[in-house]
């Protein structure tokens, strides 16, 4: 260009006034030129800026849902082996804006005709409200939905609203609990995890197995209604890890159904209701005195007359009226043998034993609903005598589980929880009795179901050992003469405890077969036996043929002075 | 001068026209993504329904009905479960019997191997009685045993 210029041979030459003339035409073209070039070099320096160097600050048009992110609302319960307890579906909420609703009277009856089941006269009350927002049926199903809309009423609209659902129903109710209709947790572990649940991402494990959990729930069920009882509790943890594997309170509640719970369905009596346990606390008595050391396995006391103190006496249900050995006391459950053997150990070391197992404070499990133990106001003779054979002190059907759990599992008491623990995760807990006397109630506890109160307990291949219970229900300052608690506490497999079963009957009634007795021996131990028969194959557990070996490690000298009598107990 | 502004007016459109075509194809894609990301959600909360009713239709009092009613199916007793140490010792082997001894020799060996435990107590060995001819000879000891047990 430049070149072609400079090549022109004729050159223009302007003088004088229209020089000057052409001269400010281009000072002022140079001067708006500028201008320009000004301009959009700061525009062009503002486009760089924005699309180079500011990456993050333009607000995108969509946004993908990222991968990680589950649904937004409360988080799934799920049981040890991943089966769904409790999820958080979408579903649908009907509201209103009244203020553009042009016929309150006939959108109520058009509604009715898609909503059967709501009341018309309150809906048109609230279609006629001065409000910009009214919820008129809250979680409507598909269907419904559907029907709604096919009105085509202009000033209704839906909500998308997560609502939880149990697809299990009322398995394990007690134990789960149950939200409100804004989903918030009332009971169970929905109440006690609450915030946790509302914001976490991803699934939460129970210790439950809802195979275990249907198993005792059915068989406790059965055992309700054939001895006509008021209710029924089951228990079974693992000794080991002190996971709660199947939690049941009968009679339980659907908590899809929140809005219908009666209060009273909701009481937990595994954790919340506390009990005089009776004979199932001989356990605890025996042990502490074999820890102890006051007396032996081949030690014995003589049982030949009640015990009176004050205005109480203390007999035997089962009476031998004479000495017997300590497998003896055990086996027939002798209430004077064992006050005898509690006595030798002390108050204050019986009192020491039970706190040490944790009978004298509330359970720590993650439920809110837990039971404080009932204490004796002064600790006297009389006291450690009555709670020796477990009646003066009241405590949760967990408390007694708990317990029993350190006793058969070598001695090391651990908090049951409900909540899924890895076995590397188990907290090492404490030391209660040793080893030894863990063995020793180990044999003890076998030979109550092989020839004591509990052989209806048994199950074959499964090696149960356990002890019954069976205690008068307090009524204000007397007991209920007719109204026991009648239960069973179990475990197996005795030479190598894995589960603590506990089952038991809130006010069973004796039967024809069971010749009128409703006695922890007859109304719980069949339960528990036909629990372990079922529970063991679930829990791959393998059946133990009773070999030599076995046995031997069971086997117990049951006493040292008689033999004439027959060792089999008589109920 | 006239090529050269011809040369940028042509770039300046097809700058232009690039740009329209990019914004839109953008449009489009944000557009796709928005219906994908309603479709997920959507999706998402139909898996959760499934994964509900998945649950409801595996309670165990249903399941427990279910295989009582169509497979006739009971609570095992421990006399139909037995442990493959048990199976081995008590199975008297025929000379003639070669496949199950091939069998039974695998048997061994992945026995032997640590790390692969067996769990009879899951297996349930259905006491039948046996239909071949020949081939159900090695059971027959075994079902000699499981009788006396009973």
């Amino acid at each position: 260009m430049i070149g072609k210029r400079q090549a022109s041979p004729e050159k223009i030459r302007i003088e004088g006034d229209r020089k000057t003339a052409i001269e400010t035409g281009r000072n002022r073209l140079m001067v708006a030129g500028a201008l320009f070039v000004a301009a959009f070099s700061v525009i062009s320096i503002r486009v760089i800026n924005v699309s180079v160097f500011s990456d993050n600050n333009e607000p995108r048009y969509t946004r993908s849902v990222s991968t990680s992110e589950k649904h937004t609302g409360r988080a799934d319960i799920v049981d040890r082996n991943g089966i769904l307890m409790a999820t958080s579906l979408n579903t649908a909420s009907l509201f209103a804006n009244p203020r553009i609703v042009l016929d309150p009277e006939q959108a109520a009856i058009r509604l009715a005709t898609a909503l059967p089941g709501i009341n018309v006269k309150s809906i048109e009350k609230k279609l006629r409200s001065n409000r910009g927002f009214v919820w008129l049926k809250r979680h409507l199903t598909p269907r419904q939905q559907y029907k709604v809309n096919r009105l085509g009423i202009p000033a209704l609209n839906f909500q998308r609203e997560a609502r939880r659902m149990y697809p299990l129903g009322s398995l394990a109710s007690h134990a789960l609990g149950f939200t409100d209709v804004d989903n918030k947790g009332l009971s169970g572990v929905e109440r006690y995890f609450d915030k946790e649940l509302r914001t976490r991402q991803g699934n939460m494990a129970l210790s439950i197995d809802v195979r275990v959990q249907h198993i005792v729930e059915h068989e406790l069920g059965l055992a309700m209604k054939k001895f006509n009882a008021i209710g029924a509790a089951g228990l079974v943890m693992d000794v080991n890890t002190g996971e709660v594997v199947a939690m049941s309170s009968l009679p339980s509640f659907d908590p899809n159904q929140p809005g219908v719970i009666d209060q009273s369905l909701r009481f937990n009596r595994t954790t919340l209701g506390v009990y005089e346990m009776g004979s199932t606390f001989k356990i605890f008595t025996t042990a502490m005195a074999l820890d102890a050391g006051t007396v032996s396995l081949h030690g014995g006391y003589d049982a030949t007359s009640p015990i009176r103190i004050a205005r109480f006496t203390i007999r035997d249900f089962h009476a031998k009226k004479r000495w017997l050995s300590v497998p003896e006391i055990f086996m027939y459950s002798s209430n004077i043998g064992t006050v005898k053997m509690a006595l030798d150990v002390g108050i204050s070391g019986h009192r020491n034993f039970l706190a040490r197992i944790g009978m004298m404070k509330p359970v720590g499990i993650e439920l809110s609903e837990t039971g404080a133990p009932l204490l004796p106001d002064r600790w006297r003779e009389i006291n450690s005598m009555t709670i020796s054979f477990g009646h003066g002190l009241a405590v949760s059907p967990l408390h007694l589980v708990a317990g029993v759990s350190a006793i058969v599992n070598g001695g090391i008491y651990r908090a049951p929880t409900l909540v899924r623990r890895s076995p590397t995760d188990v907290p090492a807990g404490t030391r209660v009795v040793k080893a030894e006397t863990s063995n020793k109630m180990r044999q003890l506890m076998r030979l109550v179901v092989e020839n004591g109160t509990g052989q209806k307990a048994a199950a074959p291949g499964y090696i149960v050992g356990g002890k019954t219970g069976t205690a008068e229900k307090v009524l204000g300052q007397s007991y209920k003469k007719k109204a026991l608690i009648s239960s069973f506490i179990a475990a197996f497999p005795m030479h190598k405890p894995r589960y603590v079963v506990l089952a038991m009957l809130d006010e069973a009634k004796g039967r024809k077969e069971t010749f009128g007795y409703a006695t922890g021996g007859w109304v719980a131990a069949p339960v528990v036996g036909a629990v372990v028969r079922r529970i063991a194959p679930v829990l791959g557990l393998r059946p133990i043929k009773d070999t030599d070996a076995v046995r031997d490690s069971l086997s117990i000298d049951i006493s040292t002075k008689t033999f004439l009598e027959p060792r089999v107990a008589s109920h | 001068m006239r090529r050269a502004t011809f040369l940028w007016s042509i770039l300046a459109m097809s700058v232009v026209i690039g740009l329209f075509v990019v914004k839109y194809r953008v449009q489009n894609l944000e557009d796709r993504l928005s219906a994908l990301n309603a479709k997920i959600i959507t999706d998402r909360d139909e898996i959760q329904v499934m994964q509900a009713e998945w649950s409801y239709l595996n309670q165990p009092a249903r399941l427990e009905a279910l295989s009582k009613r169509l497979l006739g199916m009971d609570t095992p007793v421990s006399a139909q479960t037995i442990s493959m140490q048990e199976l081995l010792e008590n199975t008297a082997l025929e000379p003639s019997d070669t496949g199950a001894l091939t069998e039974i020799t695998e048997i061994k060996q992945l026995n032997a191997k640590p790390g692969i435990e067996w769990a009879p107590a899951k297996k349930v060995v259905p006491v039948r009685a046996p239909t071949a001819p020949g081939g159900g000879d090695w059971l027959k000891p075994i079902l000699a045993k499981l009788k006396k047990n009973q």
